[in-house]
């Protein structure tokens, strides 16, 4: 079975099983991207060195002529300079808004980037991308920002209550814990499904080049409702990468921490040591543009149809002679290998069709089970 | 001073009761004076959640005067409605829990009558009346007060007879029902307050509200209550099972009784699995034991340690080997290190109960102590290196000594017991789990816990972990204060502005080492208990009534964290040969009695001498703060740029002013080391900055003479390090009160690697959280 027929709508489970393994190799291909890579990891050093250049200056005043900053010790003493200097800390209270405000600006063009051909793209035309997108990734974020706050409101104030309120919940302490557990696990769902959808709207906005984003947010609830398993599937993987790459680096810099940088002053190799980890973790950030971009890719193949003309499955604005697509197209208008593949799925065949045929629905192309 | 006395007068003594603090006693008494004793029959109705019971109170006045009135605790009453002093105290979110009028609860009494003294038999049920005499709250029913018709003198005794109703409360504060049939039974009766001597040989009732964050505090006596149950269902109760029996066809009853104890509290579930070992004699630490022998004089019947039936109370969602196994040697870590330090367990029973946990996922009812019960705190999954749930299985335990024997009163001096079990908790803590235990998988312990992960990570970074910011972090950008200005329609639906859901259990993210991207460090009670109190702000003095501080937060730190480390300092500040004798002897004196702070400090004195009590009594009793700091300059004898110093100058060419600094208000004895270096070997040479006449700073300068024959100077410390010292080695020396311990050292040489193996520690951490909230964007 080709990549194409696991993609199927109808086929269920494996087609399911595909799109977790996408979700994985979407982490791979965000590595084979290596400018983006540093912009986004640019981006996000950029953002932490306010809190950790003068964290570096008062550490270095506190401790470095301090003879008990060593081992154990020292770990007791850096907990010592938190204690004293919460100040340095609370800076970085911002950090989680700052960084999403500015992915807020920056994921439209990222989108385009790691959507898109790897190569003729520059800093240059991904901000400039970015700043045309903006207002429509504002618009998109809008109703994810209701969303959550409505999401959160009706969890509290009522599907936490009633499940908790359950009379066979209170009868047994531990399907009570459980059932307390599947709650929060509940709110928790919701939580990402709302940031999940939000991703799926704004790569619809992008890749497409749309403007409407009540239609982009319509399409994405509209997808998720067909294709909720897969949905989750693709972003399932995406989040076993990122738990893989989150414990194997930590646990690789303790190790390193343990056995390398104790006996030895090592800071350099300490420090790219840690920026590798970084960079894998900005991997996995643009894995998850990859994967949004790519579901929009697929839906847009299914619904060009095998009676749609292929080249019509271009982006609306670009049909529209609007605005022209800075991202290199085939024939087919579509952006990338692999939706090059679930397209040719769409036209009736990888292997049997050609770009630009029109596709004729009573043909047997070979790869329908 | 000797300690030593001889065995006869040893034996004397040990067998005289005890109640007040007995400053000439030496050894365990035996038994307390029983001023109190309550016979109890209480029948459980778990469908309608309620309590009746009877009781026979016999009461003797110990005091020098007399009393016209009796005051009981009707704790119960706390959970009433919310216009009680605790509801008050509580705050908003506390009562939030409450989804339902069949939450709260009461206690009444049907009938009161004085059976026999101070003028009965008489009816006492009309001259009842509510008090509220800590913040004169005409809504709280905790203190109830009876007119006797004639006073009660000195040494009479009263026998009273009671019948009262309880209907329970949701046991979101440690008592009443919880899901299923879970009943927790604390403070569930009637209880008579503490008539104590007051001014000018008259006596006054001690008999406080019950405040949301105090405990308790009541006279020693015997407790015998008959339990009646629903067939079938286990009991853990205070003291020894002494009668079983059939009620009727439905319920069964079992008889409880133990001497010399101040509460009675009792668990029931059918859901409970029963665990018992049949007597565990615990271990005398042999150093310990030595010790005693050599300064008190102590001999092995003195010393000797007594076996314990152990029964354990499982819920089944915690009754797995490995949390069992793990609460056993909790159990035997605190038999062993109690039993050795402060004298036997006199009790010949302990039951453990691990409760169940709320749906909300806290625990109802767990980490408290009562009279030979204790209940437990277990985490759902226990991590393998962090001691949970052995800190509160030994910490409860602990309690058996201080609150249970030595019994102090609660309301007004939580740090006698909260401070004193903090710190015997964690010094038996850091003694048995400093070593991996293959075993049994527990042990080593390291900073993991949400706490220890704010301990070294900091407060502010911990309070950003991915986890804590999910609910706060953003929320508190703006839009909490959103439902303020709502209508209160709005309002009611519970709408709090919030963006995100507060889904605790993320946060054990930060609890995991992988993802807090700091290494793991040794854990050691007593600079956890350090940071702690030190993250606080100092705004009240340890010793002040529980209610009156300034904020939850001041009154945990200065319950627990803070008396810990300032009594770890003391043990410090006059040596461990010392400190474990008078610990001994506190104990013993207060063991059965209900010592305050003042006598703790006198034995302090007689132990370790005046200036030990000064330092004792400020740390305690101010808010003074112990800071000391050392400033370095070297100054090159040749200062003028350009001029040569010449050739002979070597290795010591210049001079140091070495300035160390009290930056605290209060003055204590400090060493100050300086270490030369000299032909490839180190020096150190103390020098003791005395407290007497101490002012702000000291100043020494180490002149190029002085270095040409010491070797040149190498490092400064203010208070060193201790190796001496049990148990854990840390950077702090004597002083772990000390403010800042980032400036008690100066080296010559800089060595920057732990500021840079933060610094990118820090970088990584902040890029993993921008790529985990970049999401958001």
């Amino acid at each position: 079975m080709s990549a194409a027929d696991e993609l199927r709508p109808d086929v269920g489970f494996p087609g399911a099983l595909a799109c977790f393994g996408f979700g994985v190799a979407a982490f791979f291909r965000a590595l084979s991207r290596p400018w983006v890579l540093l912009l986004a990891w640019a981006t996000y050093t950029a953002l932490a060195l306010p809190m950790v250049v003068p964290l570096y200056g008062s550490l270095d005043a506190a401790l470095s002529h301090n003879p008990l900053a060593q081992g154990h010790w020292g770990q007791v003493l850096l907990a010592e300079h938190d204690r004293v200097f919460p100040g340095l800390g609370r800076v970085s209270a911002w950090l989680p808004l700052l960084s999403a405000l500015v992915m807020t600006l920056l994921a439209p063009g990222l989108v385009r980037c790691v959507h898109g051909a790897p190569r003729s793209r520059g800093l240059g035309a991904l901000l400039a991308e970015s700043g045309r997108l903006l207002p429509r990734s504002l618009r998109s974020l809008l109703p994810a920002l209701v969303l959550l706050i409505l999401w959160t409101w009706l969890w509290k104030a009522f599907i936490d209550p009633f499940l908790l309120g359950l009379d066979w919940t209170n009868a047994d302490a531990d399907r009570a814990f459980r059932v307390g557990l599947a709650s929060k696990l509940v709110a928790g769902i919701g939580v990402f499904k709302v940031l999940m959808l939000r991703r799926l709207a704004l790569a619809r906005l992008v890749v497409e080049d749309r403007r409407s984003a009540t239609w982009a947010w319509l399409w994405a609830l509209g997808w998720y409702a067909r294709h909720p398993l897969r949905t989750w599937a693709a972003y399932l993987g995406l989040l076993l990468v990122w738990v893989v790459v989150v414990s194997a680096g930590s646990t690789a810099l303790d190790l390193l921490e343990a056995h390398f940088f104790e006996q030895a002053t090592r800071p350099l190799l300490f420090l790219v040591a840690t920026q590798v980890v970084a960079v894998l973790l900005c991997a996995v950030t643009l894995a998850g543009f990859l994967v949004a971009g790519r579901l929009v890719s697929i839906d847009a193949a299914l619904r060009a149809g095998p009676e749609v003309p292929v080249a019509e499955v271009t982006p609306v604005a670009a049909r529209r002679g609007r605005v022209a697509s800075p991202a290199p197209r085939d024939e087919a208008g579509i952006q990338d290998d692999e939706s090059r593949e679930v397209m040719a799925w769409a036209e009736g065949g990888a292997s049997h069709a050609t770009p630009g045929e029109r596709i004729d629905a009573t043909k047997d192309y070979g790869t329908t089970p | 001073m000797s300690h030593r006395l001889p065995l006869t007068l040893l034996l004397l003594c040990s067998a005289a009761p005890a109640q007040g603090f007995d400053k000439g006693r030496s050894g365990l008494p035996e038994r307390s004076e029983r001023v109190c004793s309550y016979e109890m029959k209480v029948r459980l109705d778990p469908k309608a959640k309620t309590l009746v019971g009877e009781q026979k109170i016999r009461y003797r006045n110990r005091t020098p005067g007399r009393t016209g009135e009796l005051r009981f605790h009707l704790y119960l009453n706390a959970f009433r409605d919310f216009r009680s002093t605790h509801m008050r105290e509580a705050g908003p979110e506390f009562r939030k829990g409450y989804k339902g009028p069949e939450e709260f609860g009461e206690v009444r009494f049907d009938a009161l009558r004085l059976v026999g003294g101070a003028g009965g038999p008489a009816d006492l049920l009309p001259t009842l009346r509510f008090d509220a005499p800590d913040d004169g709250n005409a809504d709280d029913r905790t203190v109830a007060v009876v007119a006797l018709p004639e006073p009660l003198g000195p040494g009479q005794e009263v026998e009273l007879a009671t019948r009262f109703t309880a209907r329970l409360p949701k046991a979101y504060r440690r008592t009443g029902w919880g899901p299923g049939n879970f009943f927790m039974l604390a403070q569930w009766f009637p209880k008579l307050g503490v008539l104590e001597a007051g001014d000018a040989g008259g006596s006054t009732w001690n008999c406080h509200q019950f405040h949301a964050w105090t405990e308790f505090y009541s006279d020693f006596g015997t407790y015998e209550v008959r339990i009646e149950v629903p067939a079938g269902w286990p009991v853990g109760a205070t003291g020894s099972e002494v009668e079983r029996g059939v009620v009727d066809d439905r319920y069964e009853f079992i008889r409880f009784r133990q001497e010399d104890v101040h509460d009675f509290a009792w668990v029931t579930d059918p859901d409970y699995r029963v665990k018992t070992e049949e007597a565990y004699l615990p271990a005398l630490d042999p150093a310990v034991a030595a010790l005693l022998r050599d300064r008190l004089g102590y001999d092995e019947r003195e010393l000797a340690l007594t076996p314990v039936r152990i029964t354990y109370l499982l819920h089944p969602e915690h009754d797995r080997p490995y949390v069992f196994e793990r609460h056993r040697r909790a159990v035997h870590v605190a038999l062993d290190f109690f039993g050795s330090r402060y004298g036997r367990y006199p009790y010949p029973t302990l039951t453990v109960v691990d409760p169940c946990t709320d749906p909300e996922g806290g625990s109802l009812g767990g980490g408290m102590e009562y009279p030979t019960l204790i209940t437990c705190g277990t985490p759902r999954y226990p991590h393998p290196r962090r001691l949970a749930p052995e800190g509160v299985t030994v910490h409860e335990f602990g309690h058996q000594f201080w609150y249970g024997l030595s019994a102090n009163n609660e309301f007004e001096a939580a740090w006698l017991d909260e401070g004193f079990n903090s710190y015997s908790e964690g010094r038996a803590q850091d003694l048995a789990y400093r070593a991996y235990d293959r075993a049994l998988g527990v042990g080593d312990p390291v900073w993991v816990s949400r706490e220890g992960t704010w301990l070294i990570r900091g407060r502010a970074p911990a309070s950003l972990g991915p986890a804590a910011l999910l609910p706060k972090g953003i929320v508190g950008t703006g839009l909490a204060q959103l439902p303020g200005r709502l209508r209160r329609p709005v309002r009611d639906l519970g709408f709090d502005g919030a963006l995100l859901p507060p889904i605790d259990e993320l946060a054990i993210w930060s609890e995991l080492p992988v993802l807090s991207y700091e290494r793991t460090v040794p854990f050691a009670y007593l600079y956890a208990d350090r940071q702690q109190f030190l993250s606080a702000p100092m705004e009240d003095p340890v010793d002040r009534f529980a209610w009156t501080y300034s904020s939850r937060t001041s009154y945990r730190v200065n319950s627990y964290q803070r008396p810990a480390t300032v009594l770890a300092t003391l043990e410090r500040y006059v040596g461990r040969d010392t400190w474990v004798p008078l610990m001994r002897r506190y104990h013993e004196r207060a063991r059965f009695a209900h010592p305050t702070g003042e006598d703790f400090l006198d034995t302090l004195a007689e132990f370790a001498g005046p200036e030990a009590r000064r330092i004792g009594r400020e740390l305690l009793q101010t808010t003074k703060r112990v800071d000391y700091g050392v400033e370095v300059e070297v100054r090159p004898p040749f200062a003028v740029r350009g001029l040569d110093v010449g050739a002979d100058a070597g290795n010591v060419d210049e001079e140091v002013v070495v300035t160390v600094r009290r930056k605290g208000q209060l003055f204590v004895p400090v060493i100050v080391r300086f270490s030369y270096w000299k032909d490839g070997t180190r020096h150190d040479e103390d020098r003791l900055w005395d407290a007497r006449d101490q002012g702000p700073w000291r100043r020494w300068v180490v002149t190029e003479a002085e270095q040409r024959e010491k070797g040149r100077l190498l490092q400064v410390l203010v208070d060193p390090p201790r190796p001496d010292l049990e148990p854990f080695v840390g950077p702090a020396g004597v002083w772990l009160v000390d403010e800042n311990l980032l400036d008690n050292a100066w080296q010559r040489w800089p060595n920057q690697r732990q500021a840079k193996k933060r610094s990118a520690r820090a970088l990584l951490w902040s890029q993993c959280l921008s790529s985990f909230f970049g999401w958001m964007g």
